[in-house]
């Protein structure tokens, strides 16, 4: 294993490991634009030199393999002076668009020139104009005069996504980055150019001025809108929820998500949720706590037969929701009418061998595991059956927190209707539903938990900030509805 | 040796004492009437007290040349009120020159402790600190500034315009 | 001599419209902007007002200052020692919204007695408060005391 000093300090590494590497391991700076570890290497910014001792001129790290025994360091005078003049070059043409560009706060020009510059600019000559605002399909807007022609979307439309839509054209300081003749750039995986774009060249339409990015704060999860369960980071504030961004995990997603999960935090934003629980007398609708519903539901399933109660359950809760309902609510009360609701199963072995999966619930797994332990071998067909003969007097809906993927709602509310009394419990309002109690449901951003996804990995989702508190999760709802107090843990889970 | 001095013969009396003291002040207020010396007092609503060119009074908004809102909703001088004073929405423009603009403005005049700061951040010189100062109101005035009264109000006279232009700025080639 | 005939007029019509004694519970930097409006600058003796240092006495209070618990309870007490047509003016940022120090006081004047008038302002400048002592008295005959009572209850604003 070779040996390297770095700055002074004696580091072992793998063999074939690049030095940029090695340096963003230890947490040395290095500035660099062109280098993501997620692509190849393109060696174009010219921004991450090092000395290595014995050559005499400045190396890339980004293209240079590691021998054993070098010296490297880029903390010498004559490399400062070196990185500062590139840095100055790359700022020649850039337009003075701080105020409007979206990317201020966590732009790679604005923090390699805090840290590596801060200097006046000596460029005396007019600067080269070029087309801005470009719209480059319903996601992504271009701004070509912002673009440093780092290249990585270009890498990353050729080597990730395989189309091969986005390219640079003309040459010299007339270069620019586009799709030809104004393509609009549609694939799945679009929005990611934007994450590893390191200036405001391209920037999304769904997070275009919505926010600054400094009043942001941010938090792990997993998203759920598939059982791959990418690593995502979840933006909020005080004012709701902004954006979704991939978080690195080489096993699963790399660095990349898809851009249909990137939707998946408007459900949770206050205008949006259902903030009480409804219930139905007769053709009026009366606005009642969580609890007092929960309550007078709990009422009505003891006051029948558990034969003829049903629950349908959809995977896209956490294994402790799960636990609970099953321990606390269905075992105790004998209930053993469990139906799993599948959305479109012919397609759950999908795979665009990319990121997306058929599937789209994030722990159908944990679902069909708990629903194992609990040794419920019903079938669909059943209650379809028992709904025809009238038989089921009391349904529990445990409704899909990600509606837009199940797409035979409507032919289901009906079919669900058919039972005397219907309860939904869902976190958003359910179009065309007119259910006897509707219970409204925490969104997987305000709990804690475990998910499971397609390969059995266990994951977690995280709390973060709690939109609508009175809201319930599966655990809370199964524990009022046997008519226990919800035990006090501090966080929601 | 010790100096003893014995009182005066008009320090033992009372009157002499009395009567000089009256007369300063007796002095100073016909001085006083008939205006031969500046009196100190402003006479409130007769005379206003006449302000510096850099005195933080109400914020004035300011526009470009073409009557537009100068500010580019930037953000900054939100960022930085201590007082957390001033919402400001962004929205896109049609003009891909002009590309960014706030829809909604608002400083709570409650809370503004009209520090200056907002004046300090702005990079292109959008909100000033005017003149006027600030007038006391009962509860249901509305405090609550908005684009029109900071920019467009009746004593700005058609709208105070900002010394940085984006038009000279873009044909000097930066 | 027509000048002093003017002064000595308007002189009266501000004793007749305006004259209150004036009860100073106040404290931070405002104060000492209060305090400089019975100097010879701003004099507002001359438009009737004067300080009185017990409540009893007095039918304006004048508050300003962060309100944190001990500085609620005694505005609570001298408000309700007023006489008169009792009137409260709100002076300052911190008063009004206590948003220079909202990290540790959360205390509105709004919240604990009626306010008639607010003054912005940190500090706001002599001139402001004397046209908001002369707008006082108009207010209070334009206003009935429910009305008074009732505006004063919640400050329109998000502070």
């Amino acid at each position: 294993m070779p040996k390297v000093h770095i700055n002074g300090i004696e580091v072992e590494v793998a063999e074939g490991t690049k030095l940029i590497d090695v340096f963003l391991q230890n947490n040395e700076d290095i500035a660099h634009y062109c280098y993501h570890p997620g692509l190849s290497v393109a060696g174009v910014c010219r921004l991450c030199m090092v000395e290595i001792e014995g050559n005499p001129r400045p190396q890339i790290a980004c293209n240079t393999v590691v021998q054993d025994g070098m010296k490297v360091t880029n903390k010498s005078e004559s490399i400062k002076e070196g990185v500062k003049w590139v840095l100055d070059f790359h700022l020649i043409n850039h337009p003075l668009d701080c105020p409007i560009c979206d990317q201020a706060g966590e732009c790679g020009l604005q923090e390699q020139y805090m840290k590596f510059g801060q200097y006046d600019p000596e460029m005396g000559e007019r600067k080269v104009k070029k087309r801005k605002v470009v719209d480059l399909g319903s996601k992504i807007v271009l701004d070509t005069e912002r673009c440093i022609l780092c290249s990585r979307c270009v890498r990353f439309t050729d080597e990730v996504t395989k189309t091969n839509e986005l390219g640079i054209f003309n040459r010299g300081d007339r270069s620019e980055i586009g799709t030809v003749e104004d393509k609009p750039l549609n694939n799945n995986y679009a929005v990611n150019t934007v994450d590893i774009c390191p200036v405001g060249a391209l920037t999304s339409k769904d997070f275009r001025f919505q926010q600054r990015v400094w009043y942001l704060d941010d938090k792990a999860t997993v998203c759920p809108g598939c059982s791959t369960g990418c690593n995502v980071n979840a933006f909020y504030n005080d004012k709701g929820y902004f954006r979704l961004k991939p978080k690195h995990n080489e096993e699963i997603n790399s660095y990349w998500m898809c851009d249909e999960g990137r939707a998946l935090y408007r459900h949770a934003n206050k205008d949006v949720r259902l903030l009480q629980a409804i219930e139905k007398l007769g053709d009026e609708q009366q606005y009642l706590a969580p609890g007092a519903a929960a309550k007078k539901v709990s009422d009505l399933m003891s006051s029948v037969n558990k034969d003829k109660v049903a629950v349908v359950v959809t995977g896209q809760y956490s294994n402790e929701e799960y636990a609970t309902l099953f321990n606390e609510l269905l075992k105790p009360k004998g209930i053993s009418n469990v139906y799993h609701w599948k959305n479109q199963e012919s397609e759950w072995n999908d795979f665009d061998d990319i990121l997306l999966r058929g599937d789209r619930n994030p722990n159908t797994k944990g679902l069909l595991s708990a629903l194992d332990a609990a040794n419920i071998k019903t079938s669909w067909a059943d209650l379809e059956a028992k709904l025809a003969a009238g038989e089921i007097d009391c349904l529990l809906v445990i409704g899909p927190e990600i509606q837009e993927y199940y797409k035979d709602m409507p032919e289901k509310i009906s079919l669900f209707s058919k039972a005397r009394k219907l309860i939904w419990f869902s976190a958003n309002p359910v179009e065309g539903l007119s259910a006897d109690y509707i219970i409204p449901a925490k969104t997987y951003l305000e709990k804690n938990g475990t998910i499971v996804n397609y390969e059995g990995r266990e994951q977690k989702i995280q709390q973060m900030k709690t939109i609508v508190s009175e809201a319930l999760t599966l655990s809370d709802l199964s524990y009022l509805l046997v008519g226990k107090d919800i035990p006090f843990a501090g966080t929601a889970s | 040796m010790s100096i003893v001095k014995r009182p005066e013969i008009k320090n033992t009396w009372y009157l002499p004492a009395i009567l000089s003291g009256m007369g300063i002040t007796f002095k100073n207020m016909i001085l006083n009437l008939f205006g031969k010396r500046q009196m100190l007092t402003l006479n409130y609503p007769e005379e206003k007290y006449e302000y510096s060119p850099r005195f933080k009074g109400s914020h004035v908004l300011t526009v470009k040349k073409d009557g537009a809102i100068r500010c580019t909703a930037c953000m900054l001088c939100a960022t930085h009120c201590p007082a957390d004073c001033i919402t400001i929405l962004a929205a896109e423009h049609e003009d891909p020159s002009v590309e960014k603009f706030p829809i909604s403005y608002e400083i709570d005049t409650l809370r503004c402790v009209y520090c200056g700061f907002c004046e300090e951040a702005c990079p292109v010189d959008a909100i000033r600190m005017g003149p006027e100062w600030q007038m006391p109101g009962i509860n249901g005035a509305n405090f609550v500034h908005d684009i029109r009264a900071l920019a467009k109000r009746p004593n700005l006279k058609g709208g105070v315009i900002s010394v940085v232009d984006e038009e000279e700025r873009h044909k000097a080639g930066i | 001599m027509l000048w002093l005939k003017n002064k000595v007029h308007s002189s009266s019509q501000y004793f007749e419209q305006n004259a209150r004694r004036v009860y100073l519970v106040s404290k931070g930097c405002c104060s000492i902007e209060l305090e400089s409006l019975s100097s010879s600058s701003y004099d507002f003796e001359r438009l009737g007002f004067s300080f009185v240092q017990r409540p009893e006495k007095a039918s304006l209070m004048i508050v300003s200052g962060w309100i944190d618990d001990a500085f609620a309870d005694k505005i609570i007490q001298d408000y309700a020692c007023l006489q008169g047509d009792k009137a409260v003016l709100a002076v300052g940022a911190c008063a009004i919204s206590a948003s220079p120090y909202i990290s540790n006081v959360n205390i509105r004047l709004a919240d604990l007695v009626p306010v008639t008038l607010y003054v912005p302002g940190c500090p706001p400048r002599p001139e402001d408060l004397l046209e908001a002592l002369l707008r006082v008295n108009t207010l209070q005959k334009a206003l009935t005391k429910e009305q008074i009572t009732y505006l004063g209850g919640v400050v329109k604003s998000n502070g």
